[in-house]
């Protein structure tokens, strides 16, 4: 364990630096098999569908270091989406509390995740898939099966709109990657997190309240993925029951391709960026090459599958066996 | 015992008459048969989330090919080859590989999933009257699908006595203790969830069955399902305990939820939330139970 922190930046960091060398890699293949590829309308646009995978992948990338997993950020998202378009029915004056309202039920759902996860010991996987089930059920309820209203003007902009070449998700996206890199790397409530993964009996004897950093991680994502079905609906222009599938699938492969063990204790935030950005890339260059939408959800499969295969040989290489 | 007070209170309001018993085994028969997968898997502690996307391409792949009998009868042994395949591919990642069996499975899900949508992108097709026949018919006076559920029980209560069952069963409950006593856990894994595989692919025919089409993401929503049959039917998720008896019992509980839940007149997007408000007491329930057994003994 002691090696996490006592070996080579580069080292540490190859999985990143492959990644990164990915999207470079596959934004080039893009612009050889079709021209303005990487026009700065095209790029902006990527950007933007990267963006939602950004988000979603946020939340998970902390409950995958932490050493969980988050089955229901897809209802999340979808649930988020659906009650922006139908409560503010187009009122951007509604929006505006609506906005953060909306992201403190994301919060609650995931705070019951973390209290299930944590303090009824739940497994991760069983908790977050009830709890899915349950928002699903909640939502089809509520909606009556029906789809939601148009988006209100104010996430279209935010969604849409550009300031000069850079689209305004793509400046909260960063914002978002500057927060989650400090947190991570540079607060006590970062080292807990990895503590937490890396073996959370160590962690808790050496004083580490894992309990309050489990709740949290799940509360993150809660938040993380209402935050995604609040910026695509507005991207769509209105939400339609079942508009977050993609999303699960979609924030698992990022975290695996940003070089995060799925067995907890290591990655970041700047290595889930990258693999948004492949994701992206990825959606983006299929259908140029003749391939449908379905060979998107094989490749993302394949791609966690070798992301997963390839980070379980450097543990093993890494870490001894416990 | 928990199984049993859930079938109880389902039965409740009496939904349930000789008649019906047909079309209680036949709407049970695919969910009855990917849980009997499902729970073995879960009894060597882990999951097996790609049987949805198995289901799936299977009820897909029927939709397409299933033309005429000879055809119905040749593709049908091909789905079954697909899935056992499927099953060996996980088996073999996790077993060999070491690799978490959530996340394996989640990959192969989407994979298969997007296979399935390859195959057919939208709801629909159809499959032989000949073929969809046979879930609503009755054999000696007994309906075939309970025909099939009687059958799963015995090849179950025969199969439970053989070495491989013992091996399943040894390593969900110590690992460790399985190795010394030499079961080789990569070869025991890759048939375990071979044998989820075969029964996701046997369950695809079912579901063909009983749609008489087909649907490239009829799975997805028969996961949860699955996991909570097994559950309800007293199998821990922590491995090494329960079996397919109470996982009969947990399947036909949700399928009367259902019926219950029509029969109340109440919106059928009840029993989405509900299956998921189950899997979750059901889990704390036996979880309690089983602190309060092993109270002491090895976490």
């Amino acid at each position: 364990m002691s090696s996490f922190t006592s070996r080579p930046t580069f080292e540490r960091n190859r999985p990143i630096l492959l990644a990164y060398a990915l999207v470079i890699v596959l934004a080039i293949f893009g612009e050889l098999v079709a021209g303005g590829f990487l026009s700065t309308s095209h790029i902006d646009q990527l950007l933007i569908e990267a963006s939602f995978i950004a988000f979603v992948a946020l939340g998970q990338s902390f409950v995958i270091m932490s050493g969980g997993i988050d089955l229901s950020i897809p209802w999340v998202l979808n649930g988020a989406a659906v009650l922006l378009t139908i409560f503010a029915n187009g009122s951007n004056g509604k929006t505006l509390w609506l906005f953060p309202l909306l992201l403190a039920g994301g919060a609650v759902v995931g705070l019951l995740n973390g209290i299930g996860v944590m303090f009824l010991r739940i497994p991760p996987i069983i908790m977050t898939l009830g709890m899915s089930s349950m928002v699903e059920g909640g939502l089809l309820l509520y909606t009556n099966g029906g789809s939601g209203n148009n988006a209100p003007t104010g996430v279209v902009y935010m969604a849409t709109h550009r300031w000069g070449p850079v689209p305004v998700v793509a400046v909260v996206w960063l914002a978002v990657l500057v927060v989650a890199t400090v947190v991570l790397s540079a607060t006590p409530f970062g080292r807990r997190l990895y503590a937490t993964g890396l073996n959370r009996r160590v962690a808790e004897f050496s004083g580490v309240n894992v309990r309050w950093v489990t709740v949290s991680v799940y509360v993150i994502s809660g938040v993380a993925a209402a935050l995604a079905g609040l910026v695509l609906a507005g991207y769509v222009g209105e939400s339609y029951l079942g508009m977050g599938d993609p999303y699960l699938f979609a924030s698992v492969a990022a975290v695996a391709i940003g070089g995060a063990s799925v067995l907890g204790g290591t990655g970041n935030y700047v290595g889930t960026t990258a693999g948004a950005l492949v994701l992206a890339l990825l959606a983006a260059i299929l259908p140029i090459l003749g391939f449908s939408q379905a060979t998107l959800e094989i490749v993302y499969g394949l791609v966690i599958l070798v992301a997963v295969s390839l980070s379980s040989l450097r543990v093993a290489a890494n870490r001894s066996v416990d | 015992m928990l199984a049993l007070f859930f079938t109880y209170a389902a039965m409740q309001p009496g939904v349930i008459s000789n008649a019906q018993i047909g079309t209680l085994c036949g709407d049970t028969l695919p969910l009855v048969t990917l849980a009997l997968g499902e729970g073995l898997v879960i009894i060597t502690a882990g999951i097996d989330l790609s049987v949805g996307g198995v289901l799936s391409l299977g009820t897909a792949i029927a939709a397409i090919h299933f033309t005429n009998s000879s055809q119905t009868f040749l593709w049908s042994i091909l789905i079954i080859v697909m899935g056992v395949t499927a099953g060996a591919i996980n088996g073999t990642l996790i077993g060999y590989l070491r690799l978490q069996p959530f996340i394996v499975t989640l990959a192969t899900w989407s994979i298969f999933d997007g296979l399935a949508l390859e195959v057919l992108p939208t709801q629909g097709g159809s499959v032989p009257t000949g073929f969809s026949n046979w879930i609503v018919a009755s054999t000696a006076g007994v309906p075939n699908p309970a025909w099939a559920i009687i059958v799963m029980a015995v090849v179950w209560l025969w199969f439970k006595q053989t070495r491989v069952a013992r091996r399943i069963y040894a390593l969900g409950s110590d690992r460790e203790g399985a190795r010394i006593s030499g079961v080789h856990r990569p070869r025991t894994l890759v048939v375990t969830y071979a044998i989820s595989g075969l029964c996701a692919a046997v369950a695809a025919l079912f579901y063909a069955m009983l749609t008489a089409s087909g649907d490239p993401t009829a799975g997805d929503g028969l996961i949860l399902p699955a996991v909570a049959a097994v559950v309800i039917g007293g199998t821990s998720l922590f491995g090494g305990q329960g079996g397919f008896i109470g996982t009969i019992a947990g399947a036909l509980t949700l399928t009367l939820l259902g019926d219950v839940i029509f029969v109340l007149n109440l919106p059928s997007y009840w029993t989405v939330f509900a299956d998921g408000f189950l899997l979750v007491v059901a889990v704390l329930l036996g979880g309690s139970l089983r602190s309060l057994q092993l109270r002491g003994l090895r976490r």
